[in-house]
This record gives C-alpha cells, sequence and structure tokens, in this order.
C-alpha cells in the first residue's frame, strides 16, 4: 500500500487531570493508518488504547484531558489544536467510532432508527423522511433490515452493535475507529460482527482503528498491529510478523494469553497468564515501564528501551531486541 | 421538595432480560409500545393514582364547565350570610356577605389551576435550564450557577413571595412568577444530579463522536433521558404552587378581582365557630385538588422509575 497516510499520529502525549494533579496517560504515541486499512491498537486495560481513540476524534475526558505534544494528521492536516467546529466535521463525517458496550451506547429513548436520521439532518441537511429512509437503509446494510422504529432495548446485543455501526457509518466516514467492538458480545455473535466489518472495509475501503485487548482478534482482522503498554506503544508491526515472531517480552506474554483448545482429550491446559498488574500511570518505574513483571528483564532495563527495527516495518522497545542485533 | 417514595407494593423486576441473546438473527421479542405506553402500562395498574386522575379530570371538567351550568356571580351577595349547606337556593351556603359557597369554589378553581400550572410551568423552565447547564457543563458554569441556586434555596419563599407580590401588582400572573421565582432550586438541583450522571454514560459520548453540537446533546440526548424524575417534580410542583397560591390568597395577597378557594377561606377565617362550612369547604377543595396531583405524581413516579419499571 502506498500513498499518504490518512491518519498519521505521532509523539502524542497526553495527560489527565487527577486529584494529584496532572498525570501523563500516552508517551510518545505514534503510528499510522493507512485507506482500506485495518490497524490493530492492542493492550491490558488501562494501557491507554481508549485514550488514543478518544485523542484522535477530539473527545478526551473533560475537564483535564489534553494533549500536551504531538500530532494527529488527518491527511495531512493538523488536528490538535483544532477549533470545535472542526473537531464537529471530523466526528462522524470523517471518523466514526463505535463502542464496547452496545447496551449502554444507543439512547434509550428514541428509536435507532431516529437516532441515525438526526445525525443526517444535523449534518447532511436531509429532511425528516429522507433521513428517516437513509437510516432504515444504513441498518438494512449492516444487517438489521425493518427495525428501524425499534428502541434499542427491543434489540438483541449483536443487533446494537449493527444498529451502532450503522450510525458511526451513516456519513460514510474514511476512517472507522473500533473500540472493543465485540467484547461485550457472545462469542458467535463476536464472529458475525468482525465478518461485517470486514464486509463494509471491503466495500467502502474504509480504514478501521480496531481497539482490543484481544490477539485473537487481531489475528483475525487486523493487517498491523500496534501493541500498547502503559500509555506506549512497545511493538509495531504487520500481524503477521508481530504474531509469529513477537519481539517484546509483553507481546508474547498477551500472545500466549490466547486460550488454545488442545485436540487430544483429557489434556488439561493451563491458561497463561502475565503475573503482576499494569502499574499506576501516577507511579511508573523508571525505564521500561514492563521491566517488574518481565522474566528477561536485566541491568539495561532500568534506562527507557528507544524503539529497535526487528525487521522491515516491525519494531520493538526492548532492550533484548538491540541485545540480539548486537549478537546477530 | 423530595419526590414521593413508591408505596412499595409493586413487584420489583426479577431479573435482567437485558444481556445479549445469542445470535443477531434472532427476533427478541415482538415489537411493543413506546415507552410512553409502557409508563402508561404502569400507571394503569396503580389504583390509588387511577383515582388522583379521575378527581383531578372532575376539578378541571368543573373549572371548565362549571360557571356556564352554576351561573352564579361568585361575588354577588345573593342571600343571608352565613346559611349552612343545603339552605335554599344555596347548595353549599352563603359566606359571611351572603355570597354563594358553590359559585366560589367553582370559580375559585380556575385560579388555583391557573396558578398551579403556570407556576410549576416557570418552575421547571427555570429550574431545568439552570439545572442543565449546570450539569452539563460542569466546572466553573456549574460552580456559579450553584452559588446562585443555593442564594435562592436559603431565601425564606414565603417571605419572598410576599414581597415580590406586593413590589408589584398581586394579579394572578405576578403570583405565579413569584411563585416560580422562589420554587425553582429544587428543579434545579434534581435536573443538575440528572445531567451529571446522565452524562458520563456511552450513549452521550457515541453522540459527540457522530459530531452532536452540546445544544443537541442538552436537549434532544440527555434532558429526555432526564424526563421521568423531572414529570414527577413538575407534576407535585403543581400542588405545591396550589397550596402557595391559597396561602398568599389567604393573607390577602392574592388578587383582590378573582375568586380564589385561598381568598374565601381568608376571609371567613373569622367566623369559623360559627360557620364552619364558610372555610371548610373550601379547604377541603384545596386539599382533594392537592391529593389528587400528589396521587398522580406517586403514580407516574412509579410508572417511569426505571428501577421500578418491568421489562
Amino acid at each position: 500500500m502506498s500513498g499518504p497516510p490518512l491518519l498519521a499520529v505521532s509523539g502524542l502525549d497526553m495527560s489527565l487531570a487527577t486529584r494529584d494533579g496532572p498525570v501523563t496517560v500516552l508517551r510518545d504515541v505514534a503510528f499510522s493508518l493507512r485507506e482500506g486499512e485495518t490497524l490493530g491498537l492492542v493492550g491490558e486495560s488501562g494501557s491507554g488504547k481508549t485514550m488514543t481513540a478518544l485523542a484522535i476524534i477530539g473527545l478526551l475526558p473533560q475537564p483535564g484531558g489534553i494533549v500536551t505534544r504531538g500530532s494527529i494528521r488527518l491527511r495531512g492536516e493538523e488536528l490538535v489544536g483544532a477549533g470545535p467546529a472542526r473537531w464537529r466535521r471530523v466526528r462522524g463525517g470523517e471518523i466514526g467510532m463505535i463502542f464496547q458496550e452496545p447496551m449502554t451506547a444507543l439512547n434509550p429513548v428514541f428509536t435507532v432508527g431516529e437516532q441515525i436520521a438526526e445525525t443526517l439532518r444535523a449534518h447532511e441537511g436531509l429532511g425528516r423522511r429522507a433521513a428517516l429512509a437513509r437510516a432504515g437503509e444504513m441498518l438494512a446494510l449492516v444487517g438489521v433490515p425493518g427495525r428501524a422504529g425499534d428502541y434499542p432495548h427491543q434489540l438483541s446485543g449483536g443487533m446494537r452493535q449493527r444498529a451502532m455501526i450503522a450510525m458511526a457509518l451513516a456519513r460514510h466516514p474514511k476512517i472507522l475507529i473500533a473500540d472493543e467492538p465485540t467484547t461485550a458480545l457472545d462469542v458467535t455473535v463476536q464472529a458475525q460482527i468482525l465478518d461485517l466489518l470486514r464486509d463494509i472495509q471491503e466495500r467502502f475501503g474504509t480504514a478501521i482503528l480496531l481497539i482490543t485487548h484481544d490477539m485473537g482478534v487481531i489475528a483475525e482482522m487486523a493487517d498491523r498491529v500496534a501493541v500498547m503498554y502503559a500509555g506506549r506503544i512497545v511493538e509495531d508491526g504487520s500481524a503477521a510478523a508481530v504474531l509469529s515472531r513477537p519481539a517484546h517480552p509483553y507481546s508474547r506474554a498477551l500472545i500466549a494469553c490466547i486460550p488454545r483448545p488442545r485436540a487430544e482429550a483429557g489434556e488439561r491446559h493451563l491458561l497463561e497468564e502475565i503475573p503482576g498488574l499494569v502499574p499506576s500511570l501516577a507511579r511508573l518505574p523508571p525505564g521500561c515501564a514492563f521491566a517488574p513483571r518481565c522474566p528477561a528483564a536485566f541491568a539495561r532495563c532500568r534506562g527507557a528501551p528507544p524503539s529497535f527495527a526487528t525487521g522491515p516495518g516491525h519494531a520493538a522497545a526492548c532492550w533484548l531486541v538491540e541485545a540480539t542485533e548486537v549478537a546477530t | 421538595m423530595s419526590l414521593l417514595p413508591p408505596d412499595g407494593g409493586e413487584p420489583i423486576s426479577t431479573g435482567p432480560i437485558a444481556t445479549g441473546p445469542i445470535a443477531a438473527a434472532e427476533r427478541p421479542e415482538p415489537a411493543e409500545p413506546t415507552p410512553l405506553g409502557d409508563a402508561w402500562h404502569m400507571f394503569r395498574r396503580n389504583r390509588a393514582a387511577l383515582a388522583g386522575l379521575a378527581v383531578l379530570l372532575a376539578i378541571v371538567l368543573m373549572t371548565a364547565a362549571g360557571p356556564s351550568l352554576y351561573p352564579v356571580d361568585p361575588f354577588e351577595i345573593v342571600s343571608a350570610p352565613l346559611l349552612p349547606p343545603g339552605s335554599e337556593g344555596v347548595p353549599l351556603g352563603t359566606d359571611y356577605l351572603g355570597r354563594d359557597i358553590l359559585a366560589g369554589i367553582i370559580n375559585g378553581a380556575r385560579a388555583s389551576l391557573a396558578v398551579g400550572a403556570s407556576a410549576a410551568a416557570l418552575t421547571m423552565a427555570i429550574g431545568i435550564t439552570i439545572g442543565a447547564l449546570s450539569g452539563f457543563y460542569r466546572g466553573w458554569v456549574d460552580q456559579l450557577l450553584m452559588r446562585v441556586t443555593e442564594f435562592f434555596h436559603v431565601l425564606p419563599p414565603l417571605l419572598l413571595a410576599m414581597a415580590l407580590v406586593t413590589l408589584f401588582s398581586p394579579s394572578l400572573p405576578t403570583i405565579a412568577i413569584a411563585i416560580g421565582i422562589v420554587s425553582w432550586t429544587a428543579a434545579a438541583r434534581l435536573t443538575r444530579a440528572e445531567f451529571l450522571r446522565i452524562g458520563t454514560l456511552e450513549y452521550v459520548l457515541a453522540a459527540r463522536s457522530i459530531g452532536a453540537r452540546n445544544r443537541r446533546l442538552i436537549w434532544r440526548v440527555i434532558l429526555p433521558n432526564a424526563l421521568p424524575p423531572l414529570i414527577v417534580s413538575a407534576t407535585l410542583t403543581v400542588g405545591v404552587a396550589i397550596l402557595f397560591e391559597s396561602g398568599l390568597s389567604f393573607l390577602g395577597l392574592g388578587d383582590p378581582n378573582v375568586m380564589s378557594w385561598g381568598l374565601m377561606i381568608g376571609s371567613n377565617r373569622t367566623y369559623m365557630l360559627d360557620a364552619w362550612w364558610a372555610a371548610t369547604i373550601p379547604g377541603i377543595a384545596i386539599f382533594l385538588t392537592v391529593l389528587s396531583i400528589s396521587l398522580i405524581g406517586d403514580g407516574l413516579n412509579e410508572a417511569l422509575n426505571p428501577r421500578l419499571r418491568q421489562r
């Protein structure tokens, strides 16, 4: 894939106000998203995935959430510091977002059709009737035909997530941010929603920023992966490279956490887990944030590791990578 | 003002059905009525609330049709003073000047209902606006508006209303405005609390994520979801406003050209021992009206409260 990136994030630092003063929750986050591509953003809870997404659509928690450094460029245009009118055009028009909880992400007092129609009326100047008709078409497109007059509570979880996708896509944004789109759903419905996202991507060339903690979802969906830990991207590369040759111990640990059913009957398989917890962002250890939980930590990990290339388009922020580079 | 607690007789929902059904292809339940229809269904099962609604409708009907069915001027002296109910030509008796009490009840209802409804509307309008802005914008807007609210909250309402009515002419609009000005703080706090709660919910973030403006978020996204407790509060405010208007009239601060129940109680109170009916009958009218409104508010609370609603 060539051409300028649709979305380019670089050197992004972001902080949140807390009772004890501002806490930096994102450090030097950088990635790019090209047209029609799926970038997976992986990490545990609290690693900064959702904050990254919210920064991209300018919806950081207020008051207190601010981008302190870096840039977010949409087709080369800087969004950091853009005014509210510009952001409103970005939201829904250029970047759509779907959320983890389809139960709570739809307004319970309006029908799903009205909710989709409302954004079309506000932004595309459609009349009430035309907007409702378009909303119905969008719902049919995502596999919920004939339910535009239903209230969210009348739809199942999977259908609500489809309705949410229809709402996010109503104005045909080029980028769709999917924040844990399947986490709250049953496994069978998960697969259907992922199929739908792939289908939409093929049909409209939508680029997808897929946020998940599930390496299995990444393996199924992503072209490229960025692994986040404690507000920092610790490894990124093509999905194939990262999944088959993870360079950062944290990526390795995440991949080891994917449950694998064994073919042999009777054999019990203990699920892998990563010892310890994600550190508090207010009290990050000096150097590599993962070092306290890392089985391979050594003396150098007390200094923050830069990003080392481990292959074409594949890099990891870990001293071990440098060590192997030196060794070979 | 606090919301009346539900009477506890309703069965609590036994379990959430809201968590994910299995397949997207399945239709969870046949299309059912709107949330409003749902609420009416709940309301209908509350007999006390239905009785309240019937009484209030009867009072409204009397207010609308009464003056033409019983065309007696409430200010006109029709007979000897202080005739007991059941006397010739005056079914509910006469007051200390010999005016027809039934005519007073019929015509006084208009003042009570008009002032009650318009004062409640004003109360809610001020309260919802202040509370919505406060709870939506938070930060310094919230600080400022809440200090203003507290200022109004600590003023003695009756004294302030009396001062306002005395300053301007004691007419029905003035009285309604005065009641509105002294009683909006509870509605503001309630609205603010609802906005603070709903503002953090995901569908508000989702609405933002598709480019909704603040104006739309406040009025079209958050407010409709905050309505159930506000509707209950508005209903109860009507009752409070009717009492307030009666109180002002009782103290002689009502509109002297309009017959009202409070005025009737106030002017006949000195004859309580000789002619109990002259002050008691309008008192019963006030009591019935406020009671029926409270029962309706109670029923609405039950019907609209999501924690009591069965899904």
